[in-house]
């Protein structure tokens, strides 16, 4: 059996409608991906609230042992991230509206303030609900970064323990690096040609990563080189695809507001989550 | 460059052929601008040589062009402040400012901005240039020479009064029966398919018949008094005696640098929609290199002005000329301003002799082509918002000038699309995204996904990932995740499924199936909110009614509907310098192992003023085994087709009848011969003569370029049903 990708998972609760199928949601992922789930609520203690909880612990069908309670006030950002700190999570669980609104894309909501401060991974989920089915495809990234090859290990692992069948590596290249512009047919011939080399060279270095990696046969594992913005094509292709999770390297710099306005890379696709989307963390920083 | 020199041969025809039609467009063109009729054949002489040396596009004709009438005449007329001959010189400076600017678009590859303008915009502002066109035209052709008024309207208002003066005799008869009949023949020109009138373009025809007559009357002058000269075009005797050259002294003004946009715009954009319209035409389907082409265009009108010419374009009915005459590469071109330049300089007494009245005879053709009531049907059945934006486009041209025209028509656009509420949140949302992605799926399939929405804004993205996928491969273009998709993505569109289909390719839309239109023609735009629809049920004809009997009584399926993909049809030599506009009343059955499909075609050859209409009912069996290619039909009909280059006529010595009776063309000889054998060939004597063309694994049948008869439909059925056996025996043996 290959080991869980993660050990400490996080989620943070809040009394709403939503919060049962949350819970039982974040039991799900835990029980698949993690060790121990850690249940952060945000908000006022009271006995009503305490009761409440425990009796919706209580139905999930998991080790209690296994779920810690962690009591927070103030800012919920802040609060969710100092206990990220104290109780080493690995990974945290977040709910994600599929798309912003117009004025909360330029200023920012919750998840995104998560994913642009926090330390660890990050689950955006989309559409959290009680009877998800298992995660079919997954998309990754693979772009030529020292992060890839932990995102593309972690991102094989969680399809191992979601059951996939499909994990797509999609190799994003900004057609700026083939080079040459198509005028007429032989600049096409050209171009094309340059793109196949490109082409084979993106993966022959996805196929040395994947070699390092145990991947069980009942998954199917392809890569597909795609030319185009980086961050927005990835995305746009996930969409395209029907995936069910997109995993992505962690960015490098912690994305700030003047990203936003001039969306690039990750930010296309937080703007409009095409899936689920894992941010892997790691701390593997780009040759200088 | 060594295949360009083998095909010198190939190339003199045409370019001979295309002088004959540029040498009265030219005139023309530079009288209706308001400057020296000379200036036209400079352009033109220009235009030839260095755009066929320096240019990336293979089979385009370039000299002066129509769109650029307008502004060149207002250019003259402000810079000169009424004083044409002063306006000239100072059009000349604006001219060559205009090049230099058209030759930096190319260096920075501006070609593809003619895609970004409102495909309905850009027809409105072509249409008001017509009128603009046939306002002042239409006096001249029925003698009125020098109308008093200026803009369009007060000429069309005055219409009237040069119509009066015919009846007073203020008019010499010559001149206004000259105009009338050359408009007579231009009209005519395409009803008329007979092959030895067609050796002349219709504009030489009028030339020629104009100038005998003005001679007669000359020799003649007790049976019909001569024109006055003032009726008669205004060639120096001596042409080198009279260029003229640029005077840049109003370079800072600011009605100067208006001058140079407007020619500069107004260039580029008529030059880049001839490109790609010539595009299409291209027997070998090459594509041209528009951003070469353009620092050419450049060039070449920096030469022109300084020399006294107007500006060069690429120029659309001049090259549909060019390659229906055979015309294999820019040699042409190289050609066509040489002859150009010969005609002026030996027949100088000839063209002296040109009656202003056959030129704008000439002109009000070509002004009505670009404003024809076709155009205008055509735009409302697409949408009333296309018909809107064009509209106000069109009147916005005509009333203010050409650069507010077209803003108008951009601004107008913007407006409805943004006015559609629903995807207002979208378009901002979207608009600084790619939205558009492109993956390879196989060897020759590629994927373009396209998302949230697509209009004239973002199309360029679309554009360019097309480009980038060569021609021969299947793409699928996918809208599933678009909320509105717009004309003019939907027109382009069609274009590259034309492109793709003609190299071998293929390009099919999908995802749209959802979306909701608000006209029934299939490049309507295309949203996802469902519009109120007041579907007409359109009336089946008798002819209809009967097609439809008839295929009952056979078994056979119909689709009275048009069609915009006719993929059963297009891959014959027949059509490999026509393209199929549409088709309708289309038959399917099956006889053995041979598909027959039947249809009503609609399709043209040449382009603008020289495009011809052809309507043929035609028939294509689906072979189930390989055969060879050739070309089969009665002899004067094979004669007028420049594509059969390389076939070798094929004969029987067994069967001289046949022989004789049917002109038979292929190069596979001997796989020729083996389909030919003697009960085929007295198949084909027993029965009537049709046209017969094999591209390999079908047959294309037809009779006559129209569309057939119920009666001539049942022969032409019965005709392929018999054949149809016939293959069948001899294919399963």
């Amino acid at each position: 059996m290959i080991e869980k990708p993660f050990g400490n998972i996080a989620t943070a609760i809040a009394f709403s409608p939503n919060m049962e199928a949350n819970i039982a949601e974040s039991v799900r992922i835990k029980q698949s991906l993690g060790e121990r789930l850690i249940l952060i609520h945000i908000g006022d203690r009271t006995p009503e609230e305490e009761q409440l909880l425990s009796e919706v612990l209580g139905r999930q069908q998991v080790n209690q042992e296994e779920i810690v309670l962690v009591w927070e006030e103030g800012d919920p950002v802040t609060a969710i991230l100092k206990a990220c700190t104290e109780h080493k999570v690995d990974l945290l669980i977040a709910g994600a509206l599929p798309r912003e609104g117009l004025l909360k894309y330029y200023i920012g909501s919750v998840a995104r303030r998560l994913v642009r401060k926090s330390d660890c991974s990050i689950l955006l989920m989309t559409h959290p609900n009680q009877f998800k089915s298992s995660c079919r495809r997954i998309v990754v990234n693979g772009l030529d970064h020292p992060k890839t090859p932990i995102t593309i290990e972690t991102a094989i692992k969680v399809g191992v323990h979601f059951r996939s069948s499909e994990i797509v590596i999609v190799e994003e290249v900004v057609p700026a690096r083939v080079g040459k512009r198509v005028e007429d047919d032989k600049s096409l011939e050209e171009v094309n040609q340059a793109k196949k080399s490109i082409q084979e060279k993106e993966n022959q270095r996805i196929n040395t990563i994947l070699q390092g990696i145990d991947i069980p046969s009942d998954i199917k594992v392809s890569e597909k080189c795609i030319f185009g913005k980086r961050g927005y094509t990835i995305g746009h292709f996930t969409q395209q695809f029907n995936a069910d999770l997109l995993v992505m390297n962690s960015p490098d710099t912690k994305l700030g507001f003047l990203d936003r306005v001039f969306t690039h890379d990750l930010e296309y696709i937080l703007s409009e989550l095409p899936s689920d989307l894992l941010i892997v963390h790691s701390s593997e920083r780009p040759h200088s | 460059m060594k295949e360009h020199l083998q095909n010198i041969g190939k190339n003199i025809f045409p370019g001979f052929v295309v002088s004959l039609i540029a040498l009265p467009l030219s005139l023309g063109l530079a009288l209706a601008s308001g400057v020296p009729p000379l200036a036209g054949i400079i352009a033109g002489v220009v235009g030839g040589i260095i755009v066929s040396t320096l240019g990336g596009s293979n089979v385009t004709v370039t000299g002066a062009g129509n769109g650029l009438v307008v502004v060149t005449l207002s250019a003259v007329m402000t810079l000169g402040a009424g004083d044409l001959q002063t306006g000239y010189l100072y059009t000349l400076a604006a001219v060559v400012c205009s090049g230099g600017l058209i030759f930096l678009f190319g260096l920075l590859r501006f070609g593809a901005l003619s895609d970004f303008f409102p495909s309905p915009a850009v027809q409105g502002m072509l249409a008001a240039i017509g009128l603009i066109i046939m306002s002042k035209q239409l006096h001249v052709m029925i003698g009125e020479v020098s109308p008093e008024a200026s803009s369009p309207m007060e000429l069309f208002a005055s219409l009237h009064e040069s119509v009066g003066s015919l009846w007073n005799g203020q008019v010499p008869v010559l001149a206004y029966v000259i105009g009338i009949a050359s408009l007579l023949i231009m009209f005519l020109y395409a009803r008329i398919r007979n092959p030895v009138f067609h050796l002349v373009p219709a504009p030489m025809w009028v030339v020629l018949l104009s100038v005998g007559l003005v001679y007669f009357t000359q020799k003649n002058e007790q049976t019909l008094a001569p024109l006055p000269p003032e009726y008669l075009i205004n060639i120096p005797d001596n042409v080198f005696n009279q260029l003229a050259f640029p005077d840049f002294s109003k370079l800072a003004t600011g009605e100067f640098m208006v001058a140079v946009i407007s020619l500069t715009f107004i260039a580029s954009v008529e030059s880049l929609l001839s490109i790609k319209a010539v595009d299409k035409l291209d027997p070998q389907r090459r594509r041209s290199n528009v951003n070469k082409d353009l620092r050419a265009i450049g060039v070449a009108t920096v030469v022109s002005g300084l020399l006294g010419g107007i500006n060069v374009v690429s120029v659309i009915a001049r090259s549909s000329v060019n390659v229906n005459n055979g015309a294999t590469n820019r040699l042409s071109n190289l050609f066509h301003g040489i002859f150009l330049a010969v005609f002026v300089l030996i027949f100088t007494a000839f063209l002296q002799h040109i009656p202003l009245p056959a030129l704008a005879a000439i002109l009000v053709y070509t002004g009505y082509k670009l404003a024809a009531p076709s155009v205008f049907r055509d735009m409302a059945s697409v949408g009333w918002v296309q018909f809107v934006i064009f509209l106000v486009t069109m009147i916005a041209t005509l009333f203010t000038g050409l650069i507010t025209g077209i803003a108008v028509g951009i601004g107008v656009t913007l407006l409805f699309q943004l006015g559609a509420i629903k995807h207002i949140s979208t378009l901002l949302r979207n608009i600084f995204r790619p939205n558009t992605l492109l993956y390879q799926e196989s060897d020759h399939q590629y994927h373009l996904s396209v998302r949230a929405f697509s209009n004239f804004l973002n199309f360029l993205g679309i554009k360019k990932k097309l480009d980038s996928i060569p021609r021969d491969s299947t793409v699928i273009v996918d809208f599933s995740l678009s909320e509105f998709v717009d004309h003019s993505v939907m027109d382009q569109l069609h274009d590259y499924y034309q492109n793709f289909r003609m190299a071998g390719g293929n390009l099919e839309v999908v995802g749209l199936d959802d979306l909701s239109t608000s006209s029934s023609h299939p490049l309507a735009p295309r949203q996802s909110r469902a519009l109120p629809r007041h579907r007409k049920r359109s009336q089946i004809t008798k002819r209809q009614q009967g097609i439809i009997r008839f295929a009952d009584r056979l078994h056979w399926q119909t689709f009275p509907g048009e069609f915009y993909e006719a993929e059963d049809f297009e891959d014959f030599k027949y059509f490999a310098t026509r393209i199929i506009d549409k088709g309708r009343n289309l038959l399917r059955g099956k006889r053995g192992s041979v598909r027959i499909a039947m249809a009503d075609l609609d399709y043209h050859e040449g382009e603008f003023i020289a495009r011809e209409s052809l309507h043929s009912t035609m028939i294509c069996l689906h072979l189930p085994v390989r055969v060879a290619e050739f070309v089969m039909d009665k002899e004067n009909l094979l004669d007028r087709v420049a594509y059969l280059a390389g076939f070798r006529d094929i004969n029987f010595k067994s069967h001289t009848d046949f022989s004789q009776r049917f002109k038979l063309k292929g190069d596979d000889l001997l796989n020729i011969r083996r389909f030919f054998n003697d009960e085929v060939i007295n198949f084909f004597e027993s029965n009537k003569l049709y046209h017969v063309e094999s591209n390999g694994h079908s047959l294309l049948i037809f009779e006559k370029e129209r569309i057939s008869t119920l009666s001539e439909i049942k022969q032409l059925v019965s005709f392929a049903n018999r054949l149809a056996n016939l293959l069948n025996e001899k294919y399963s043996n």
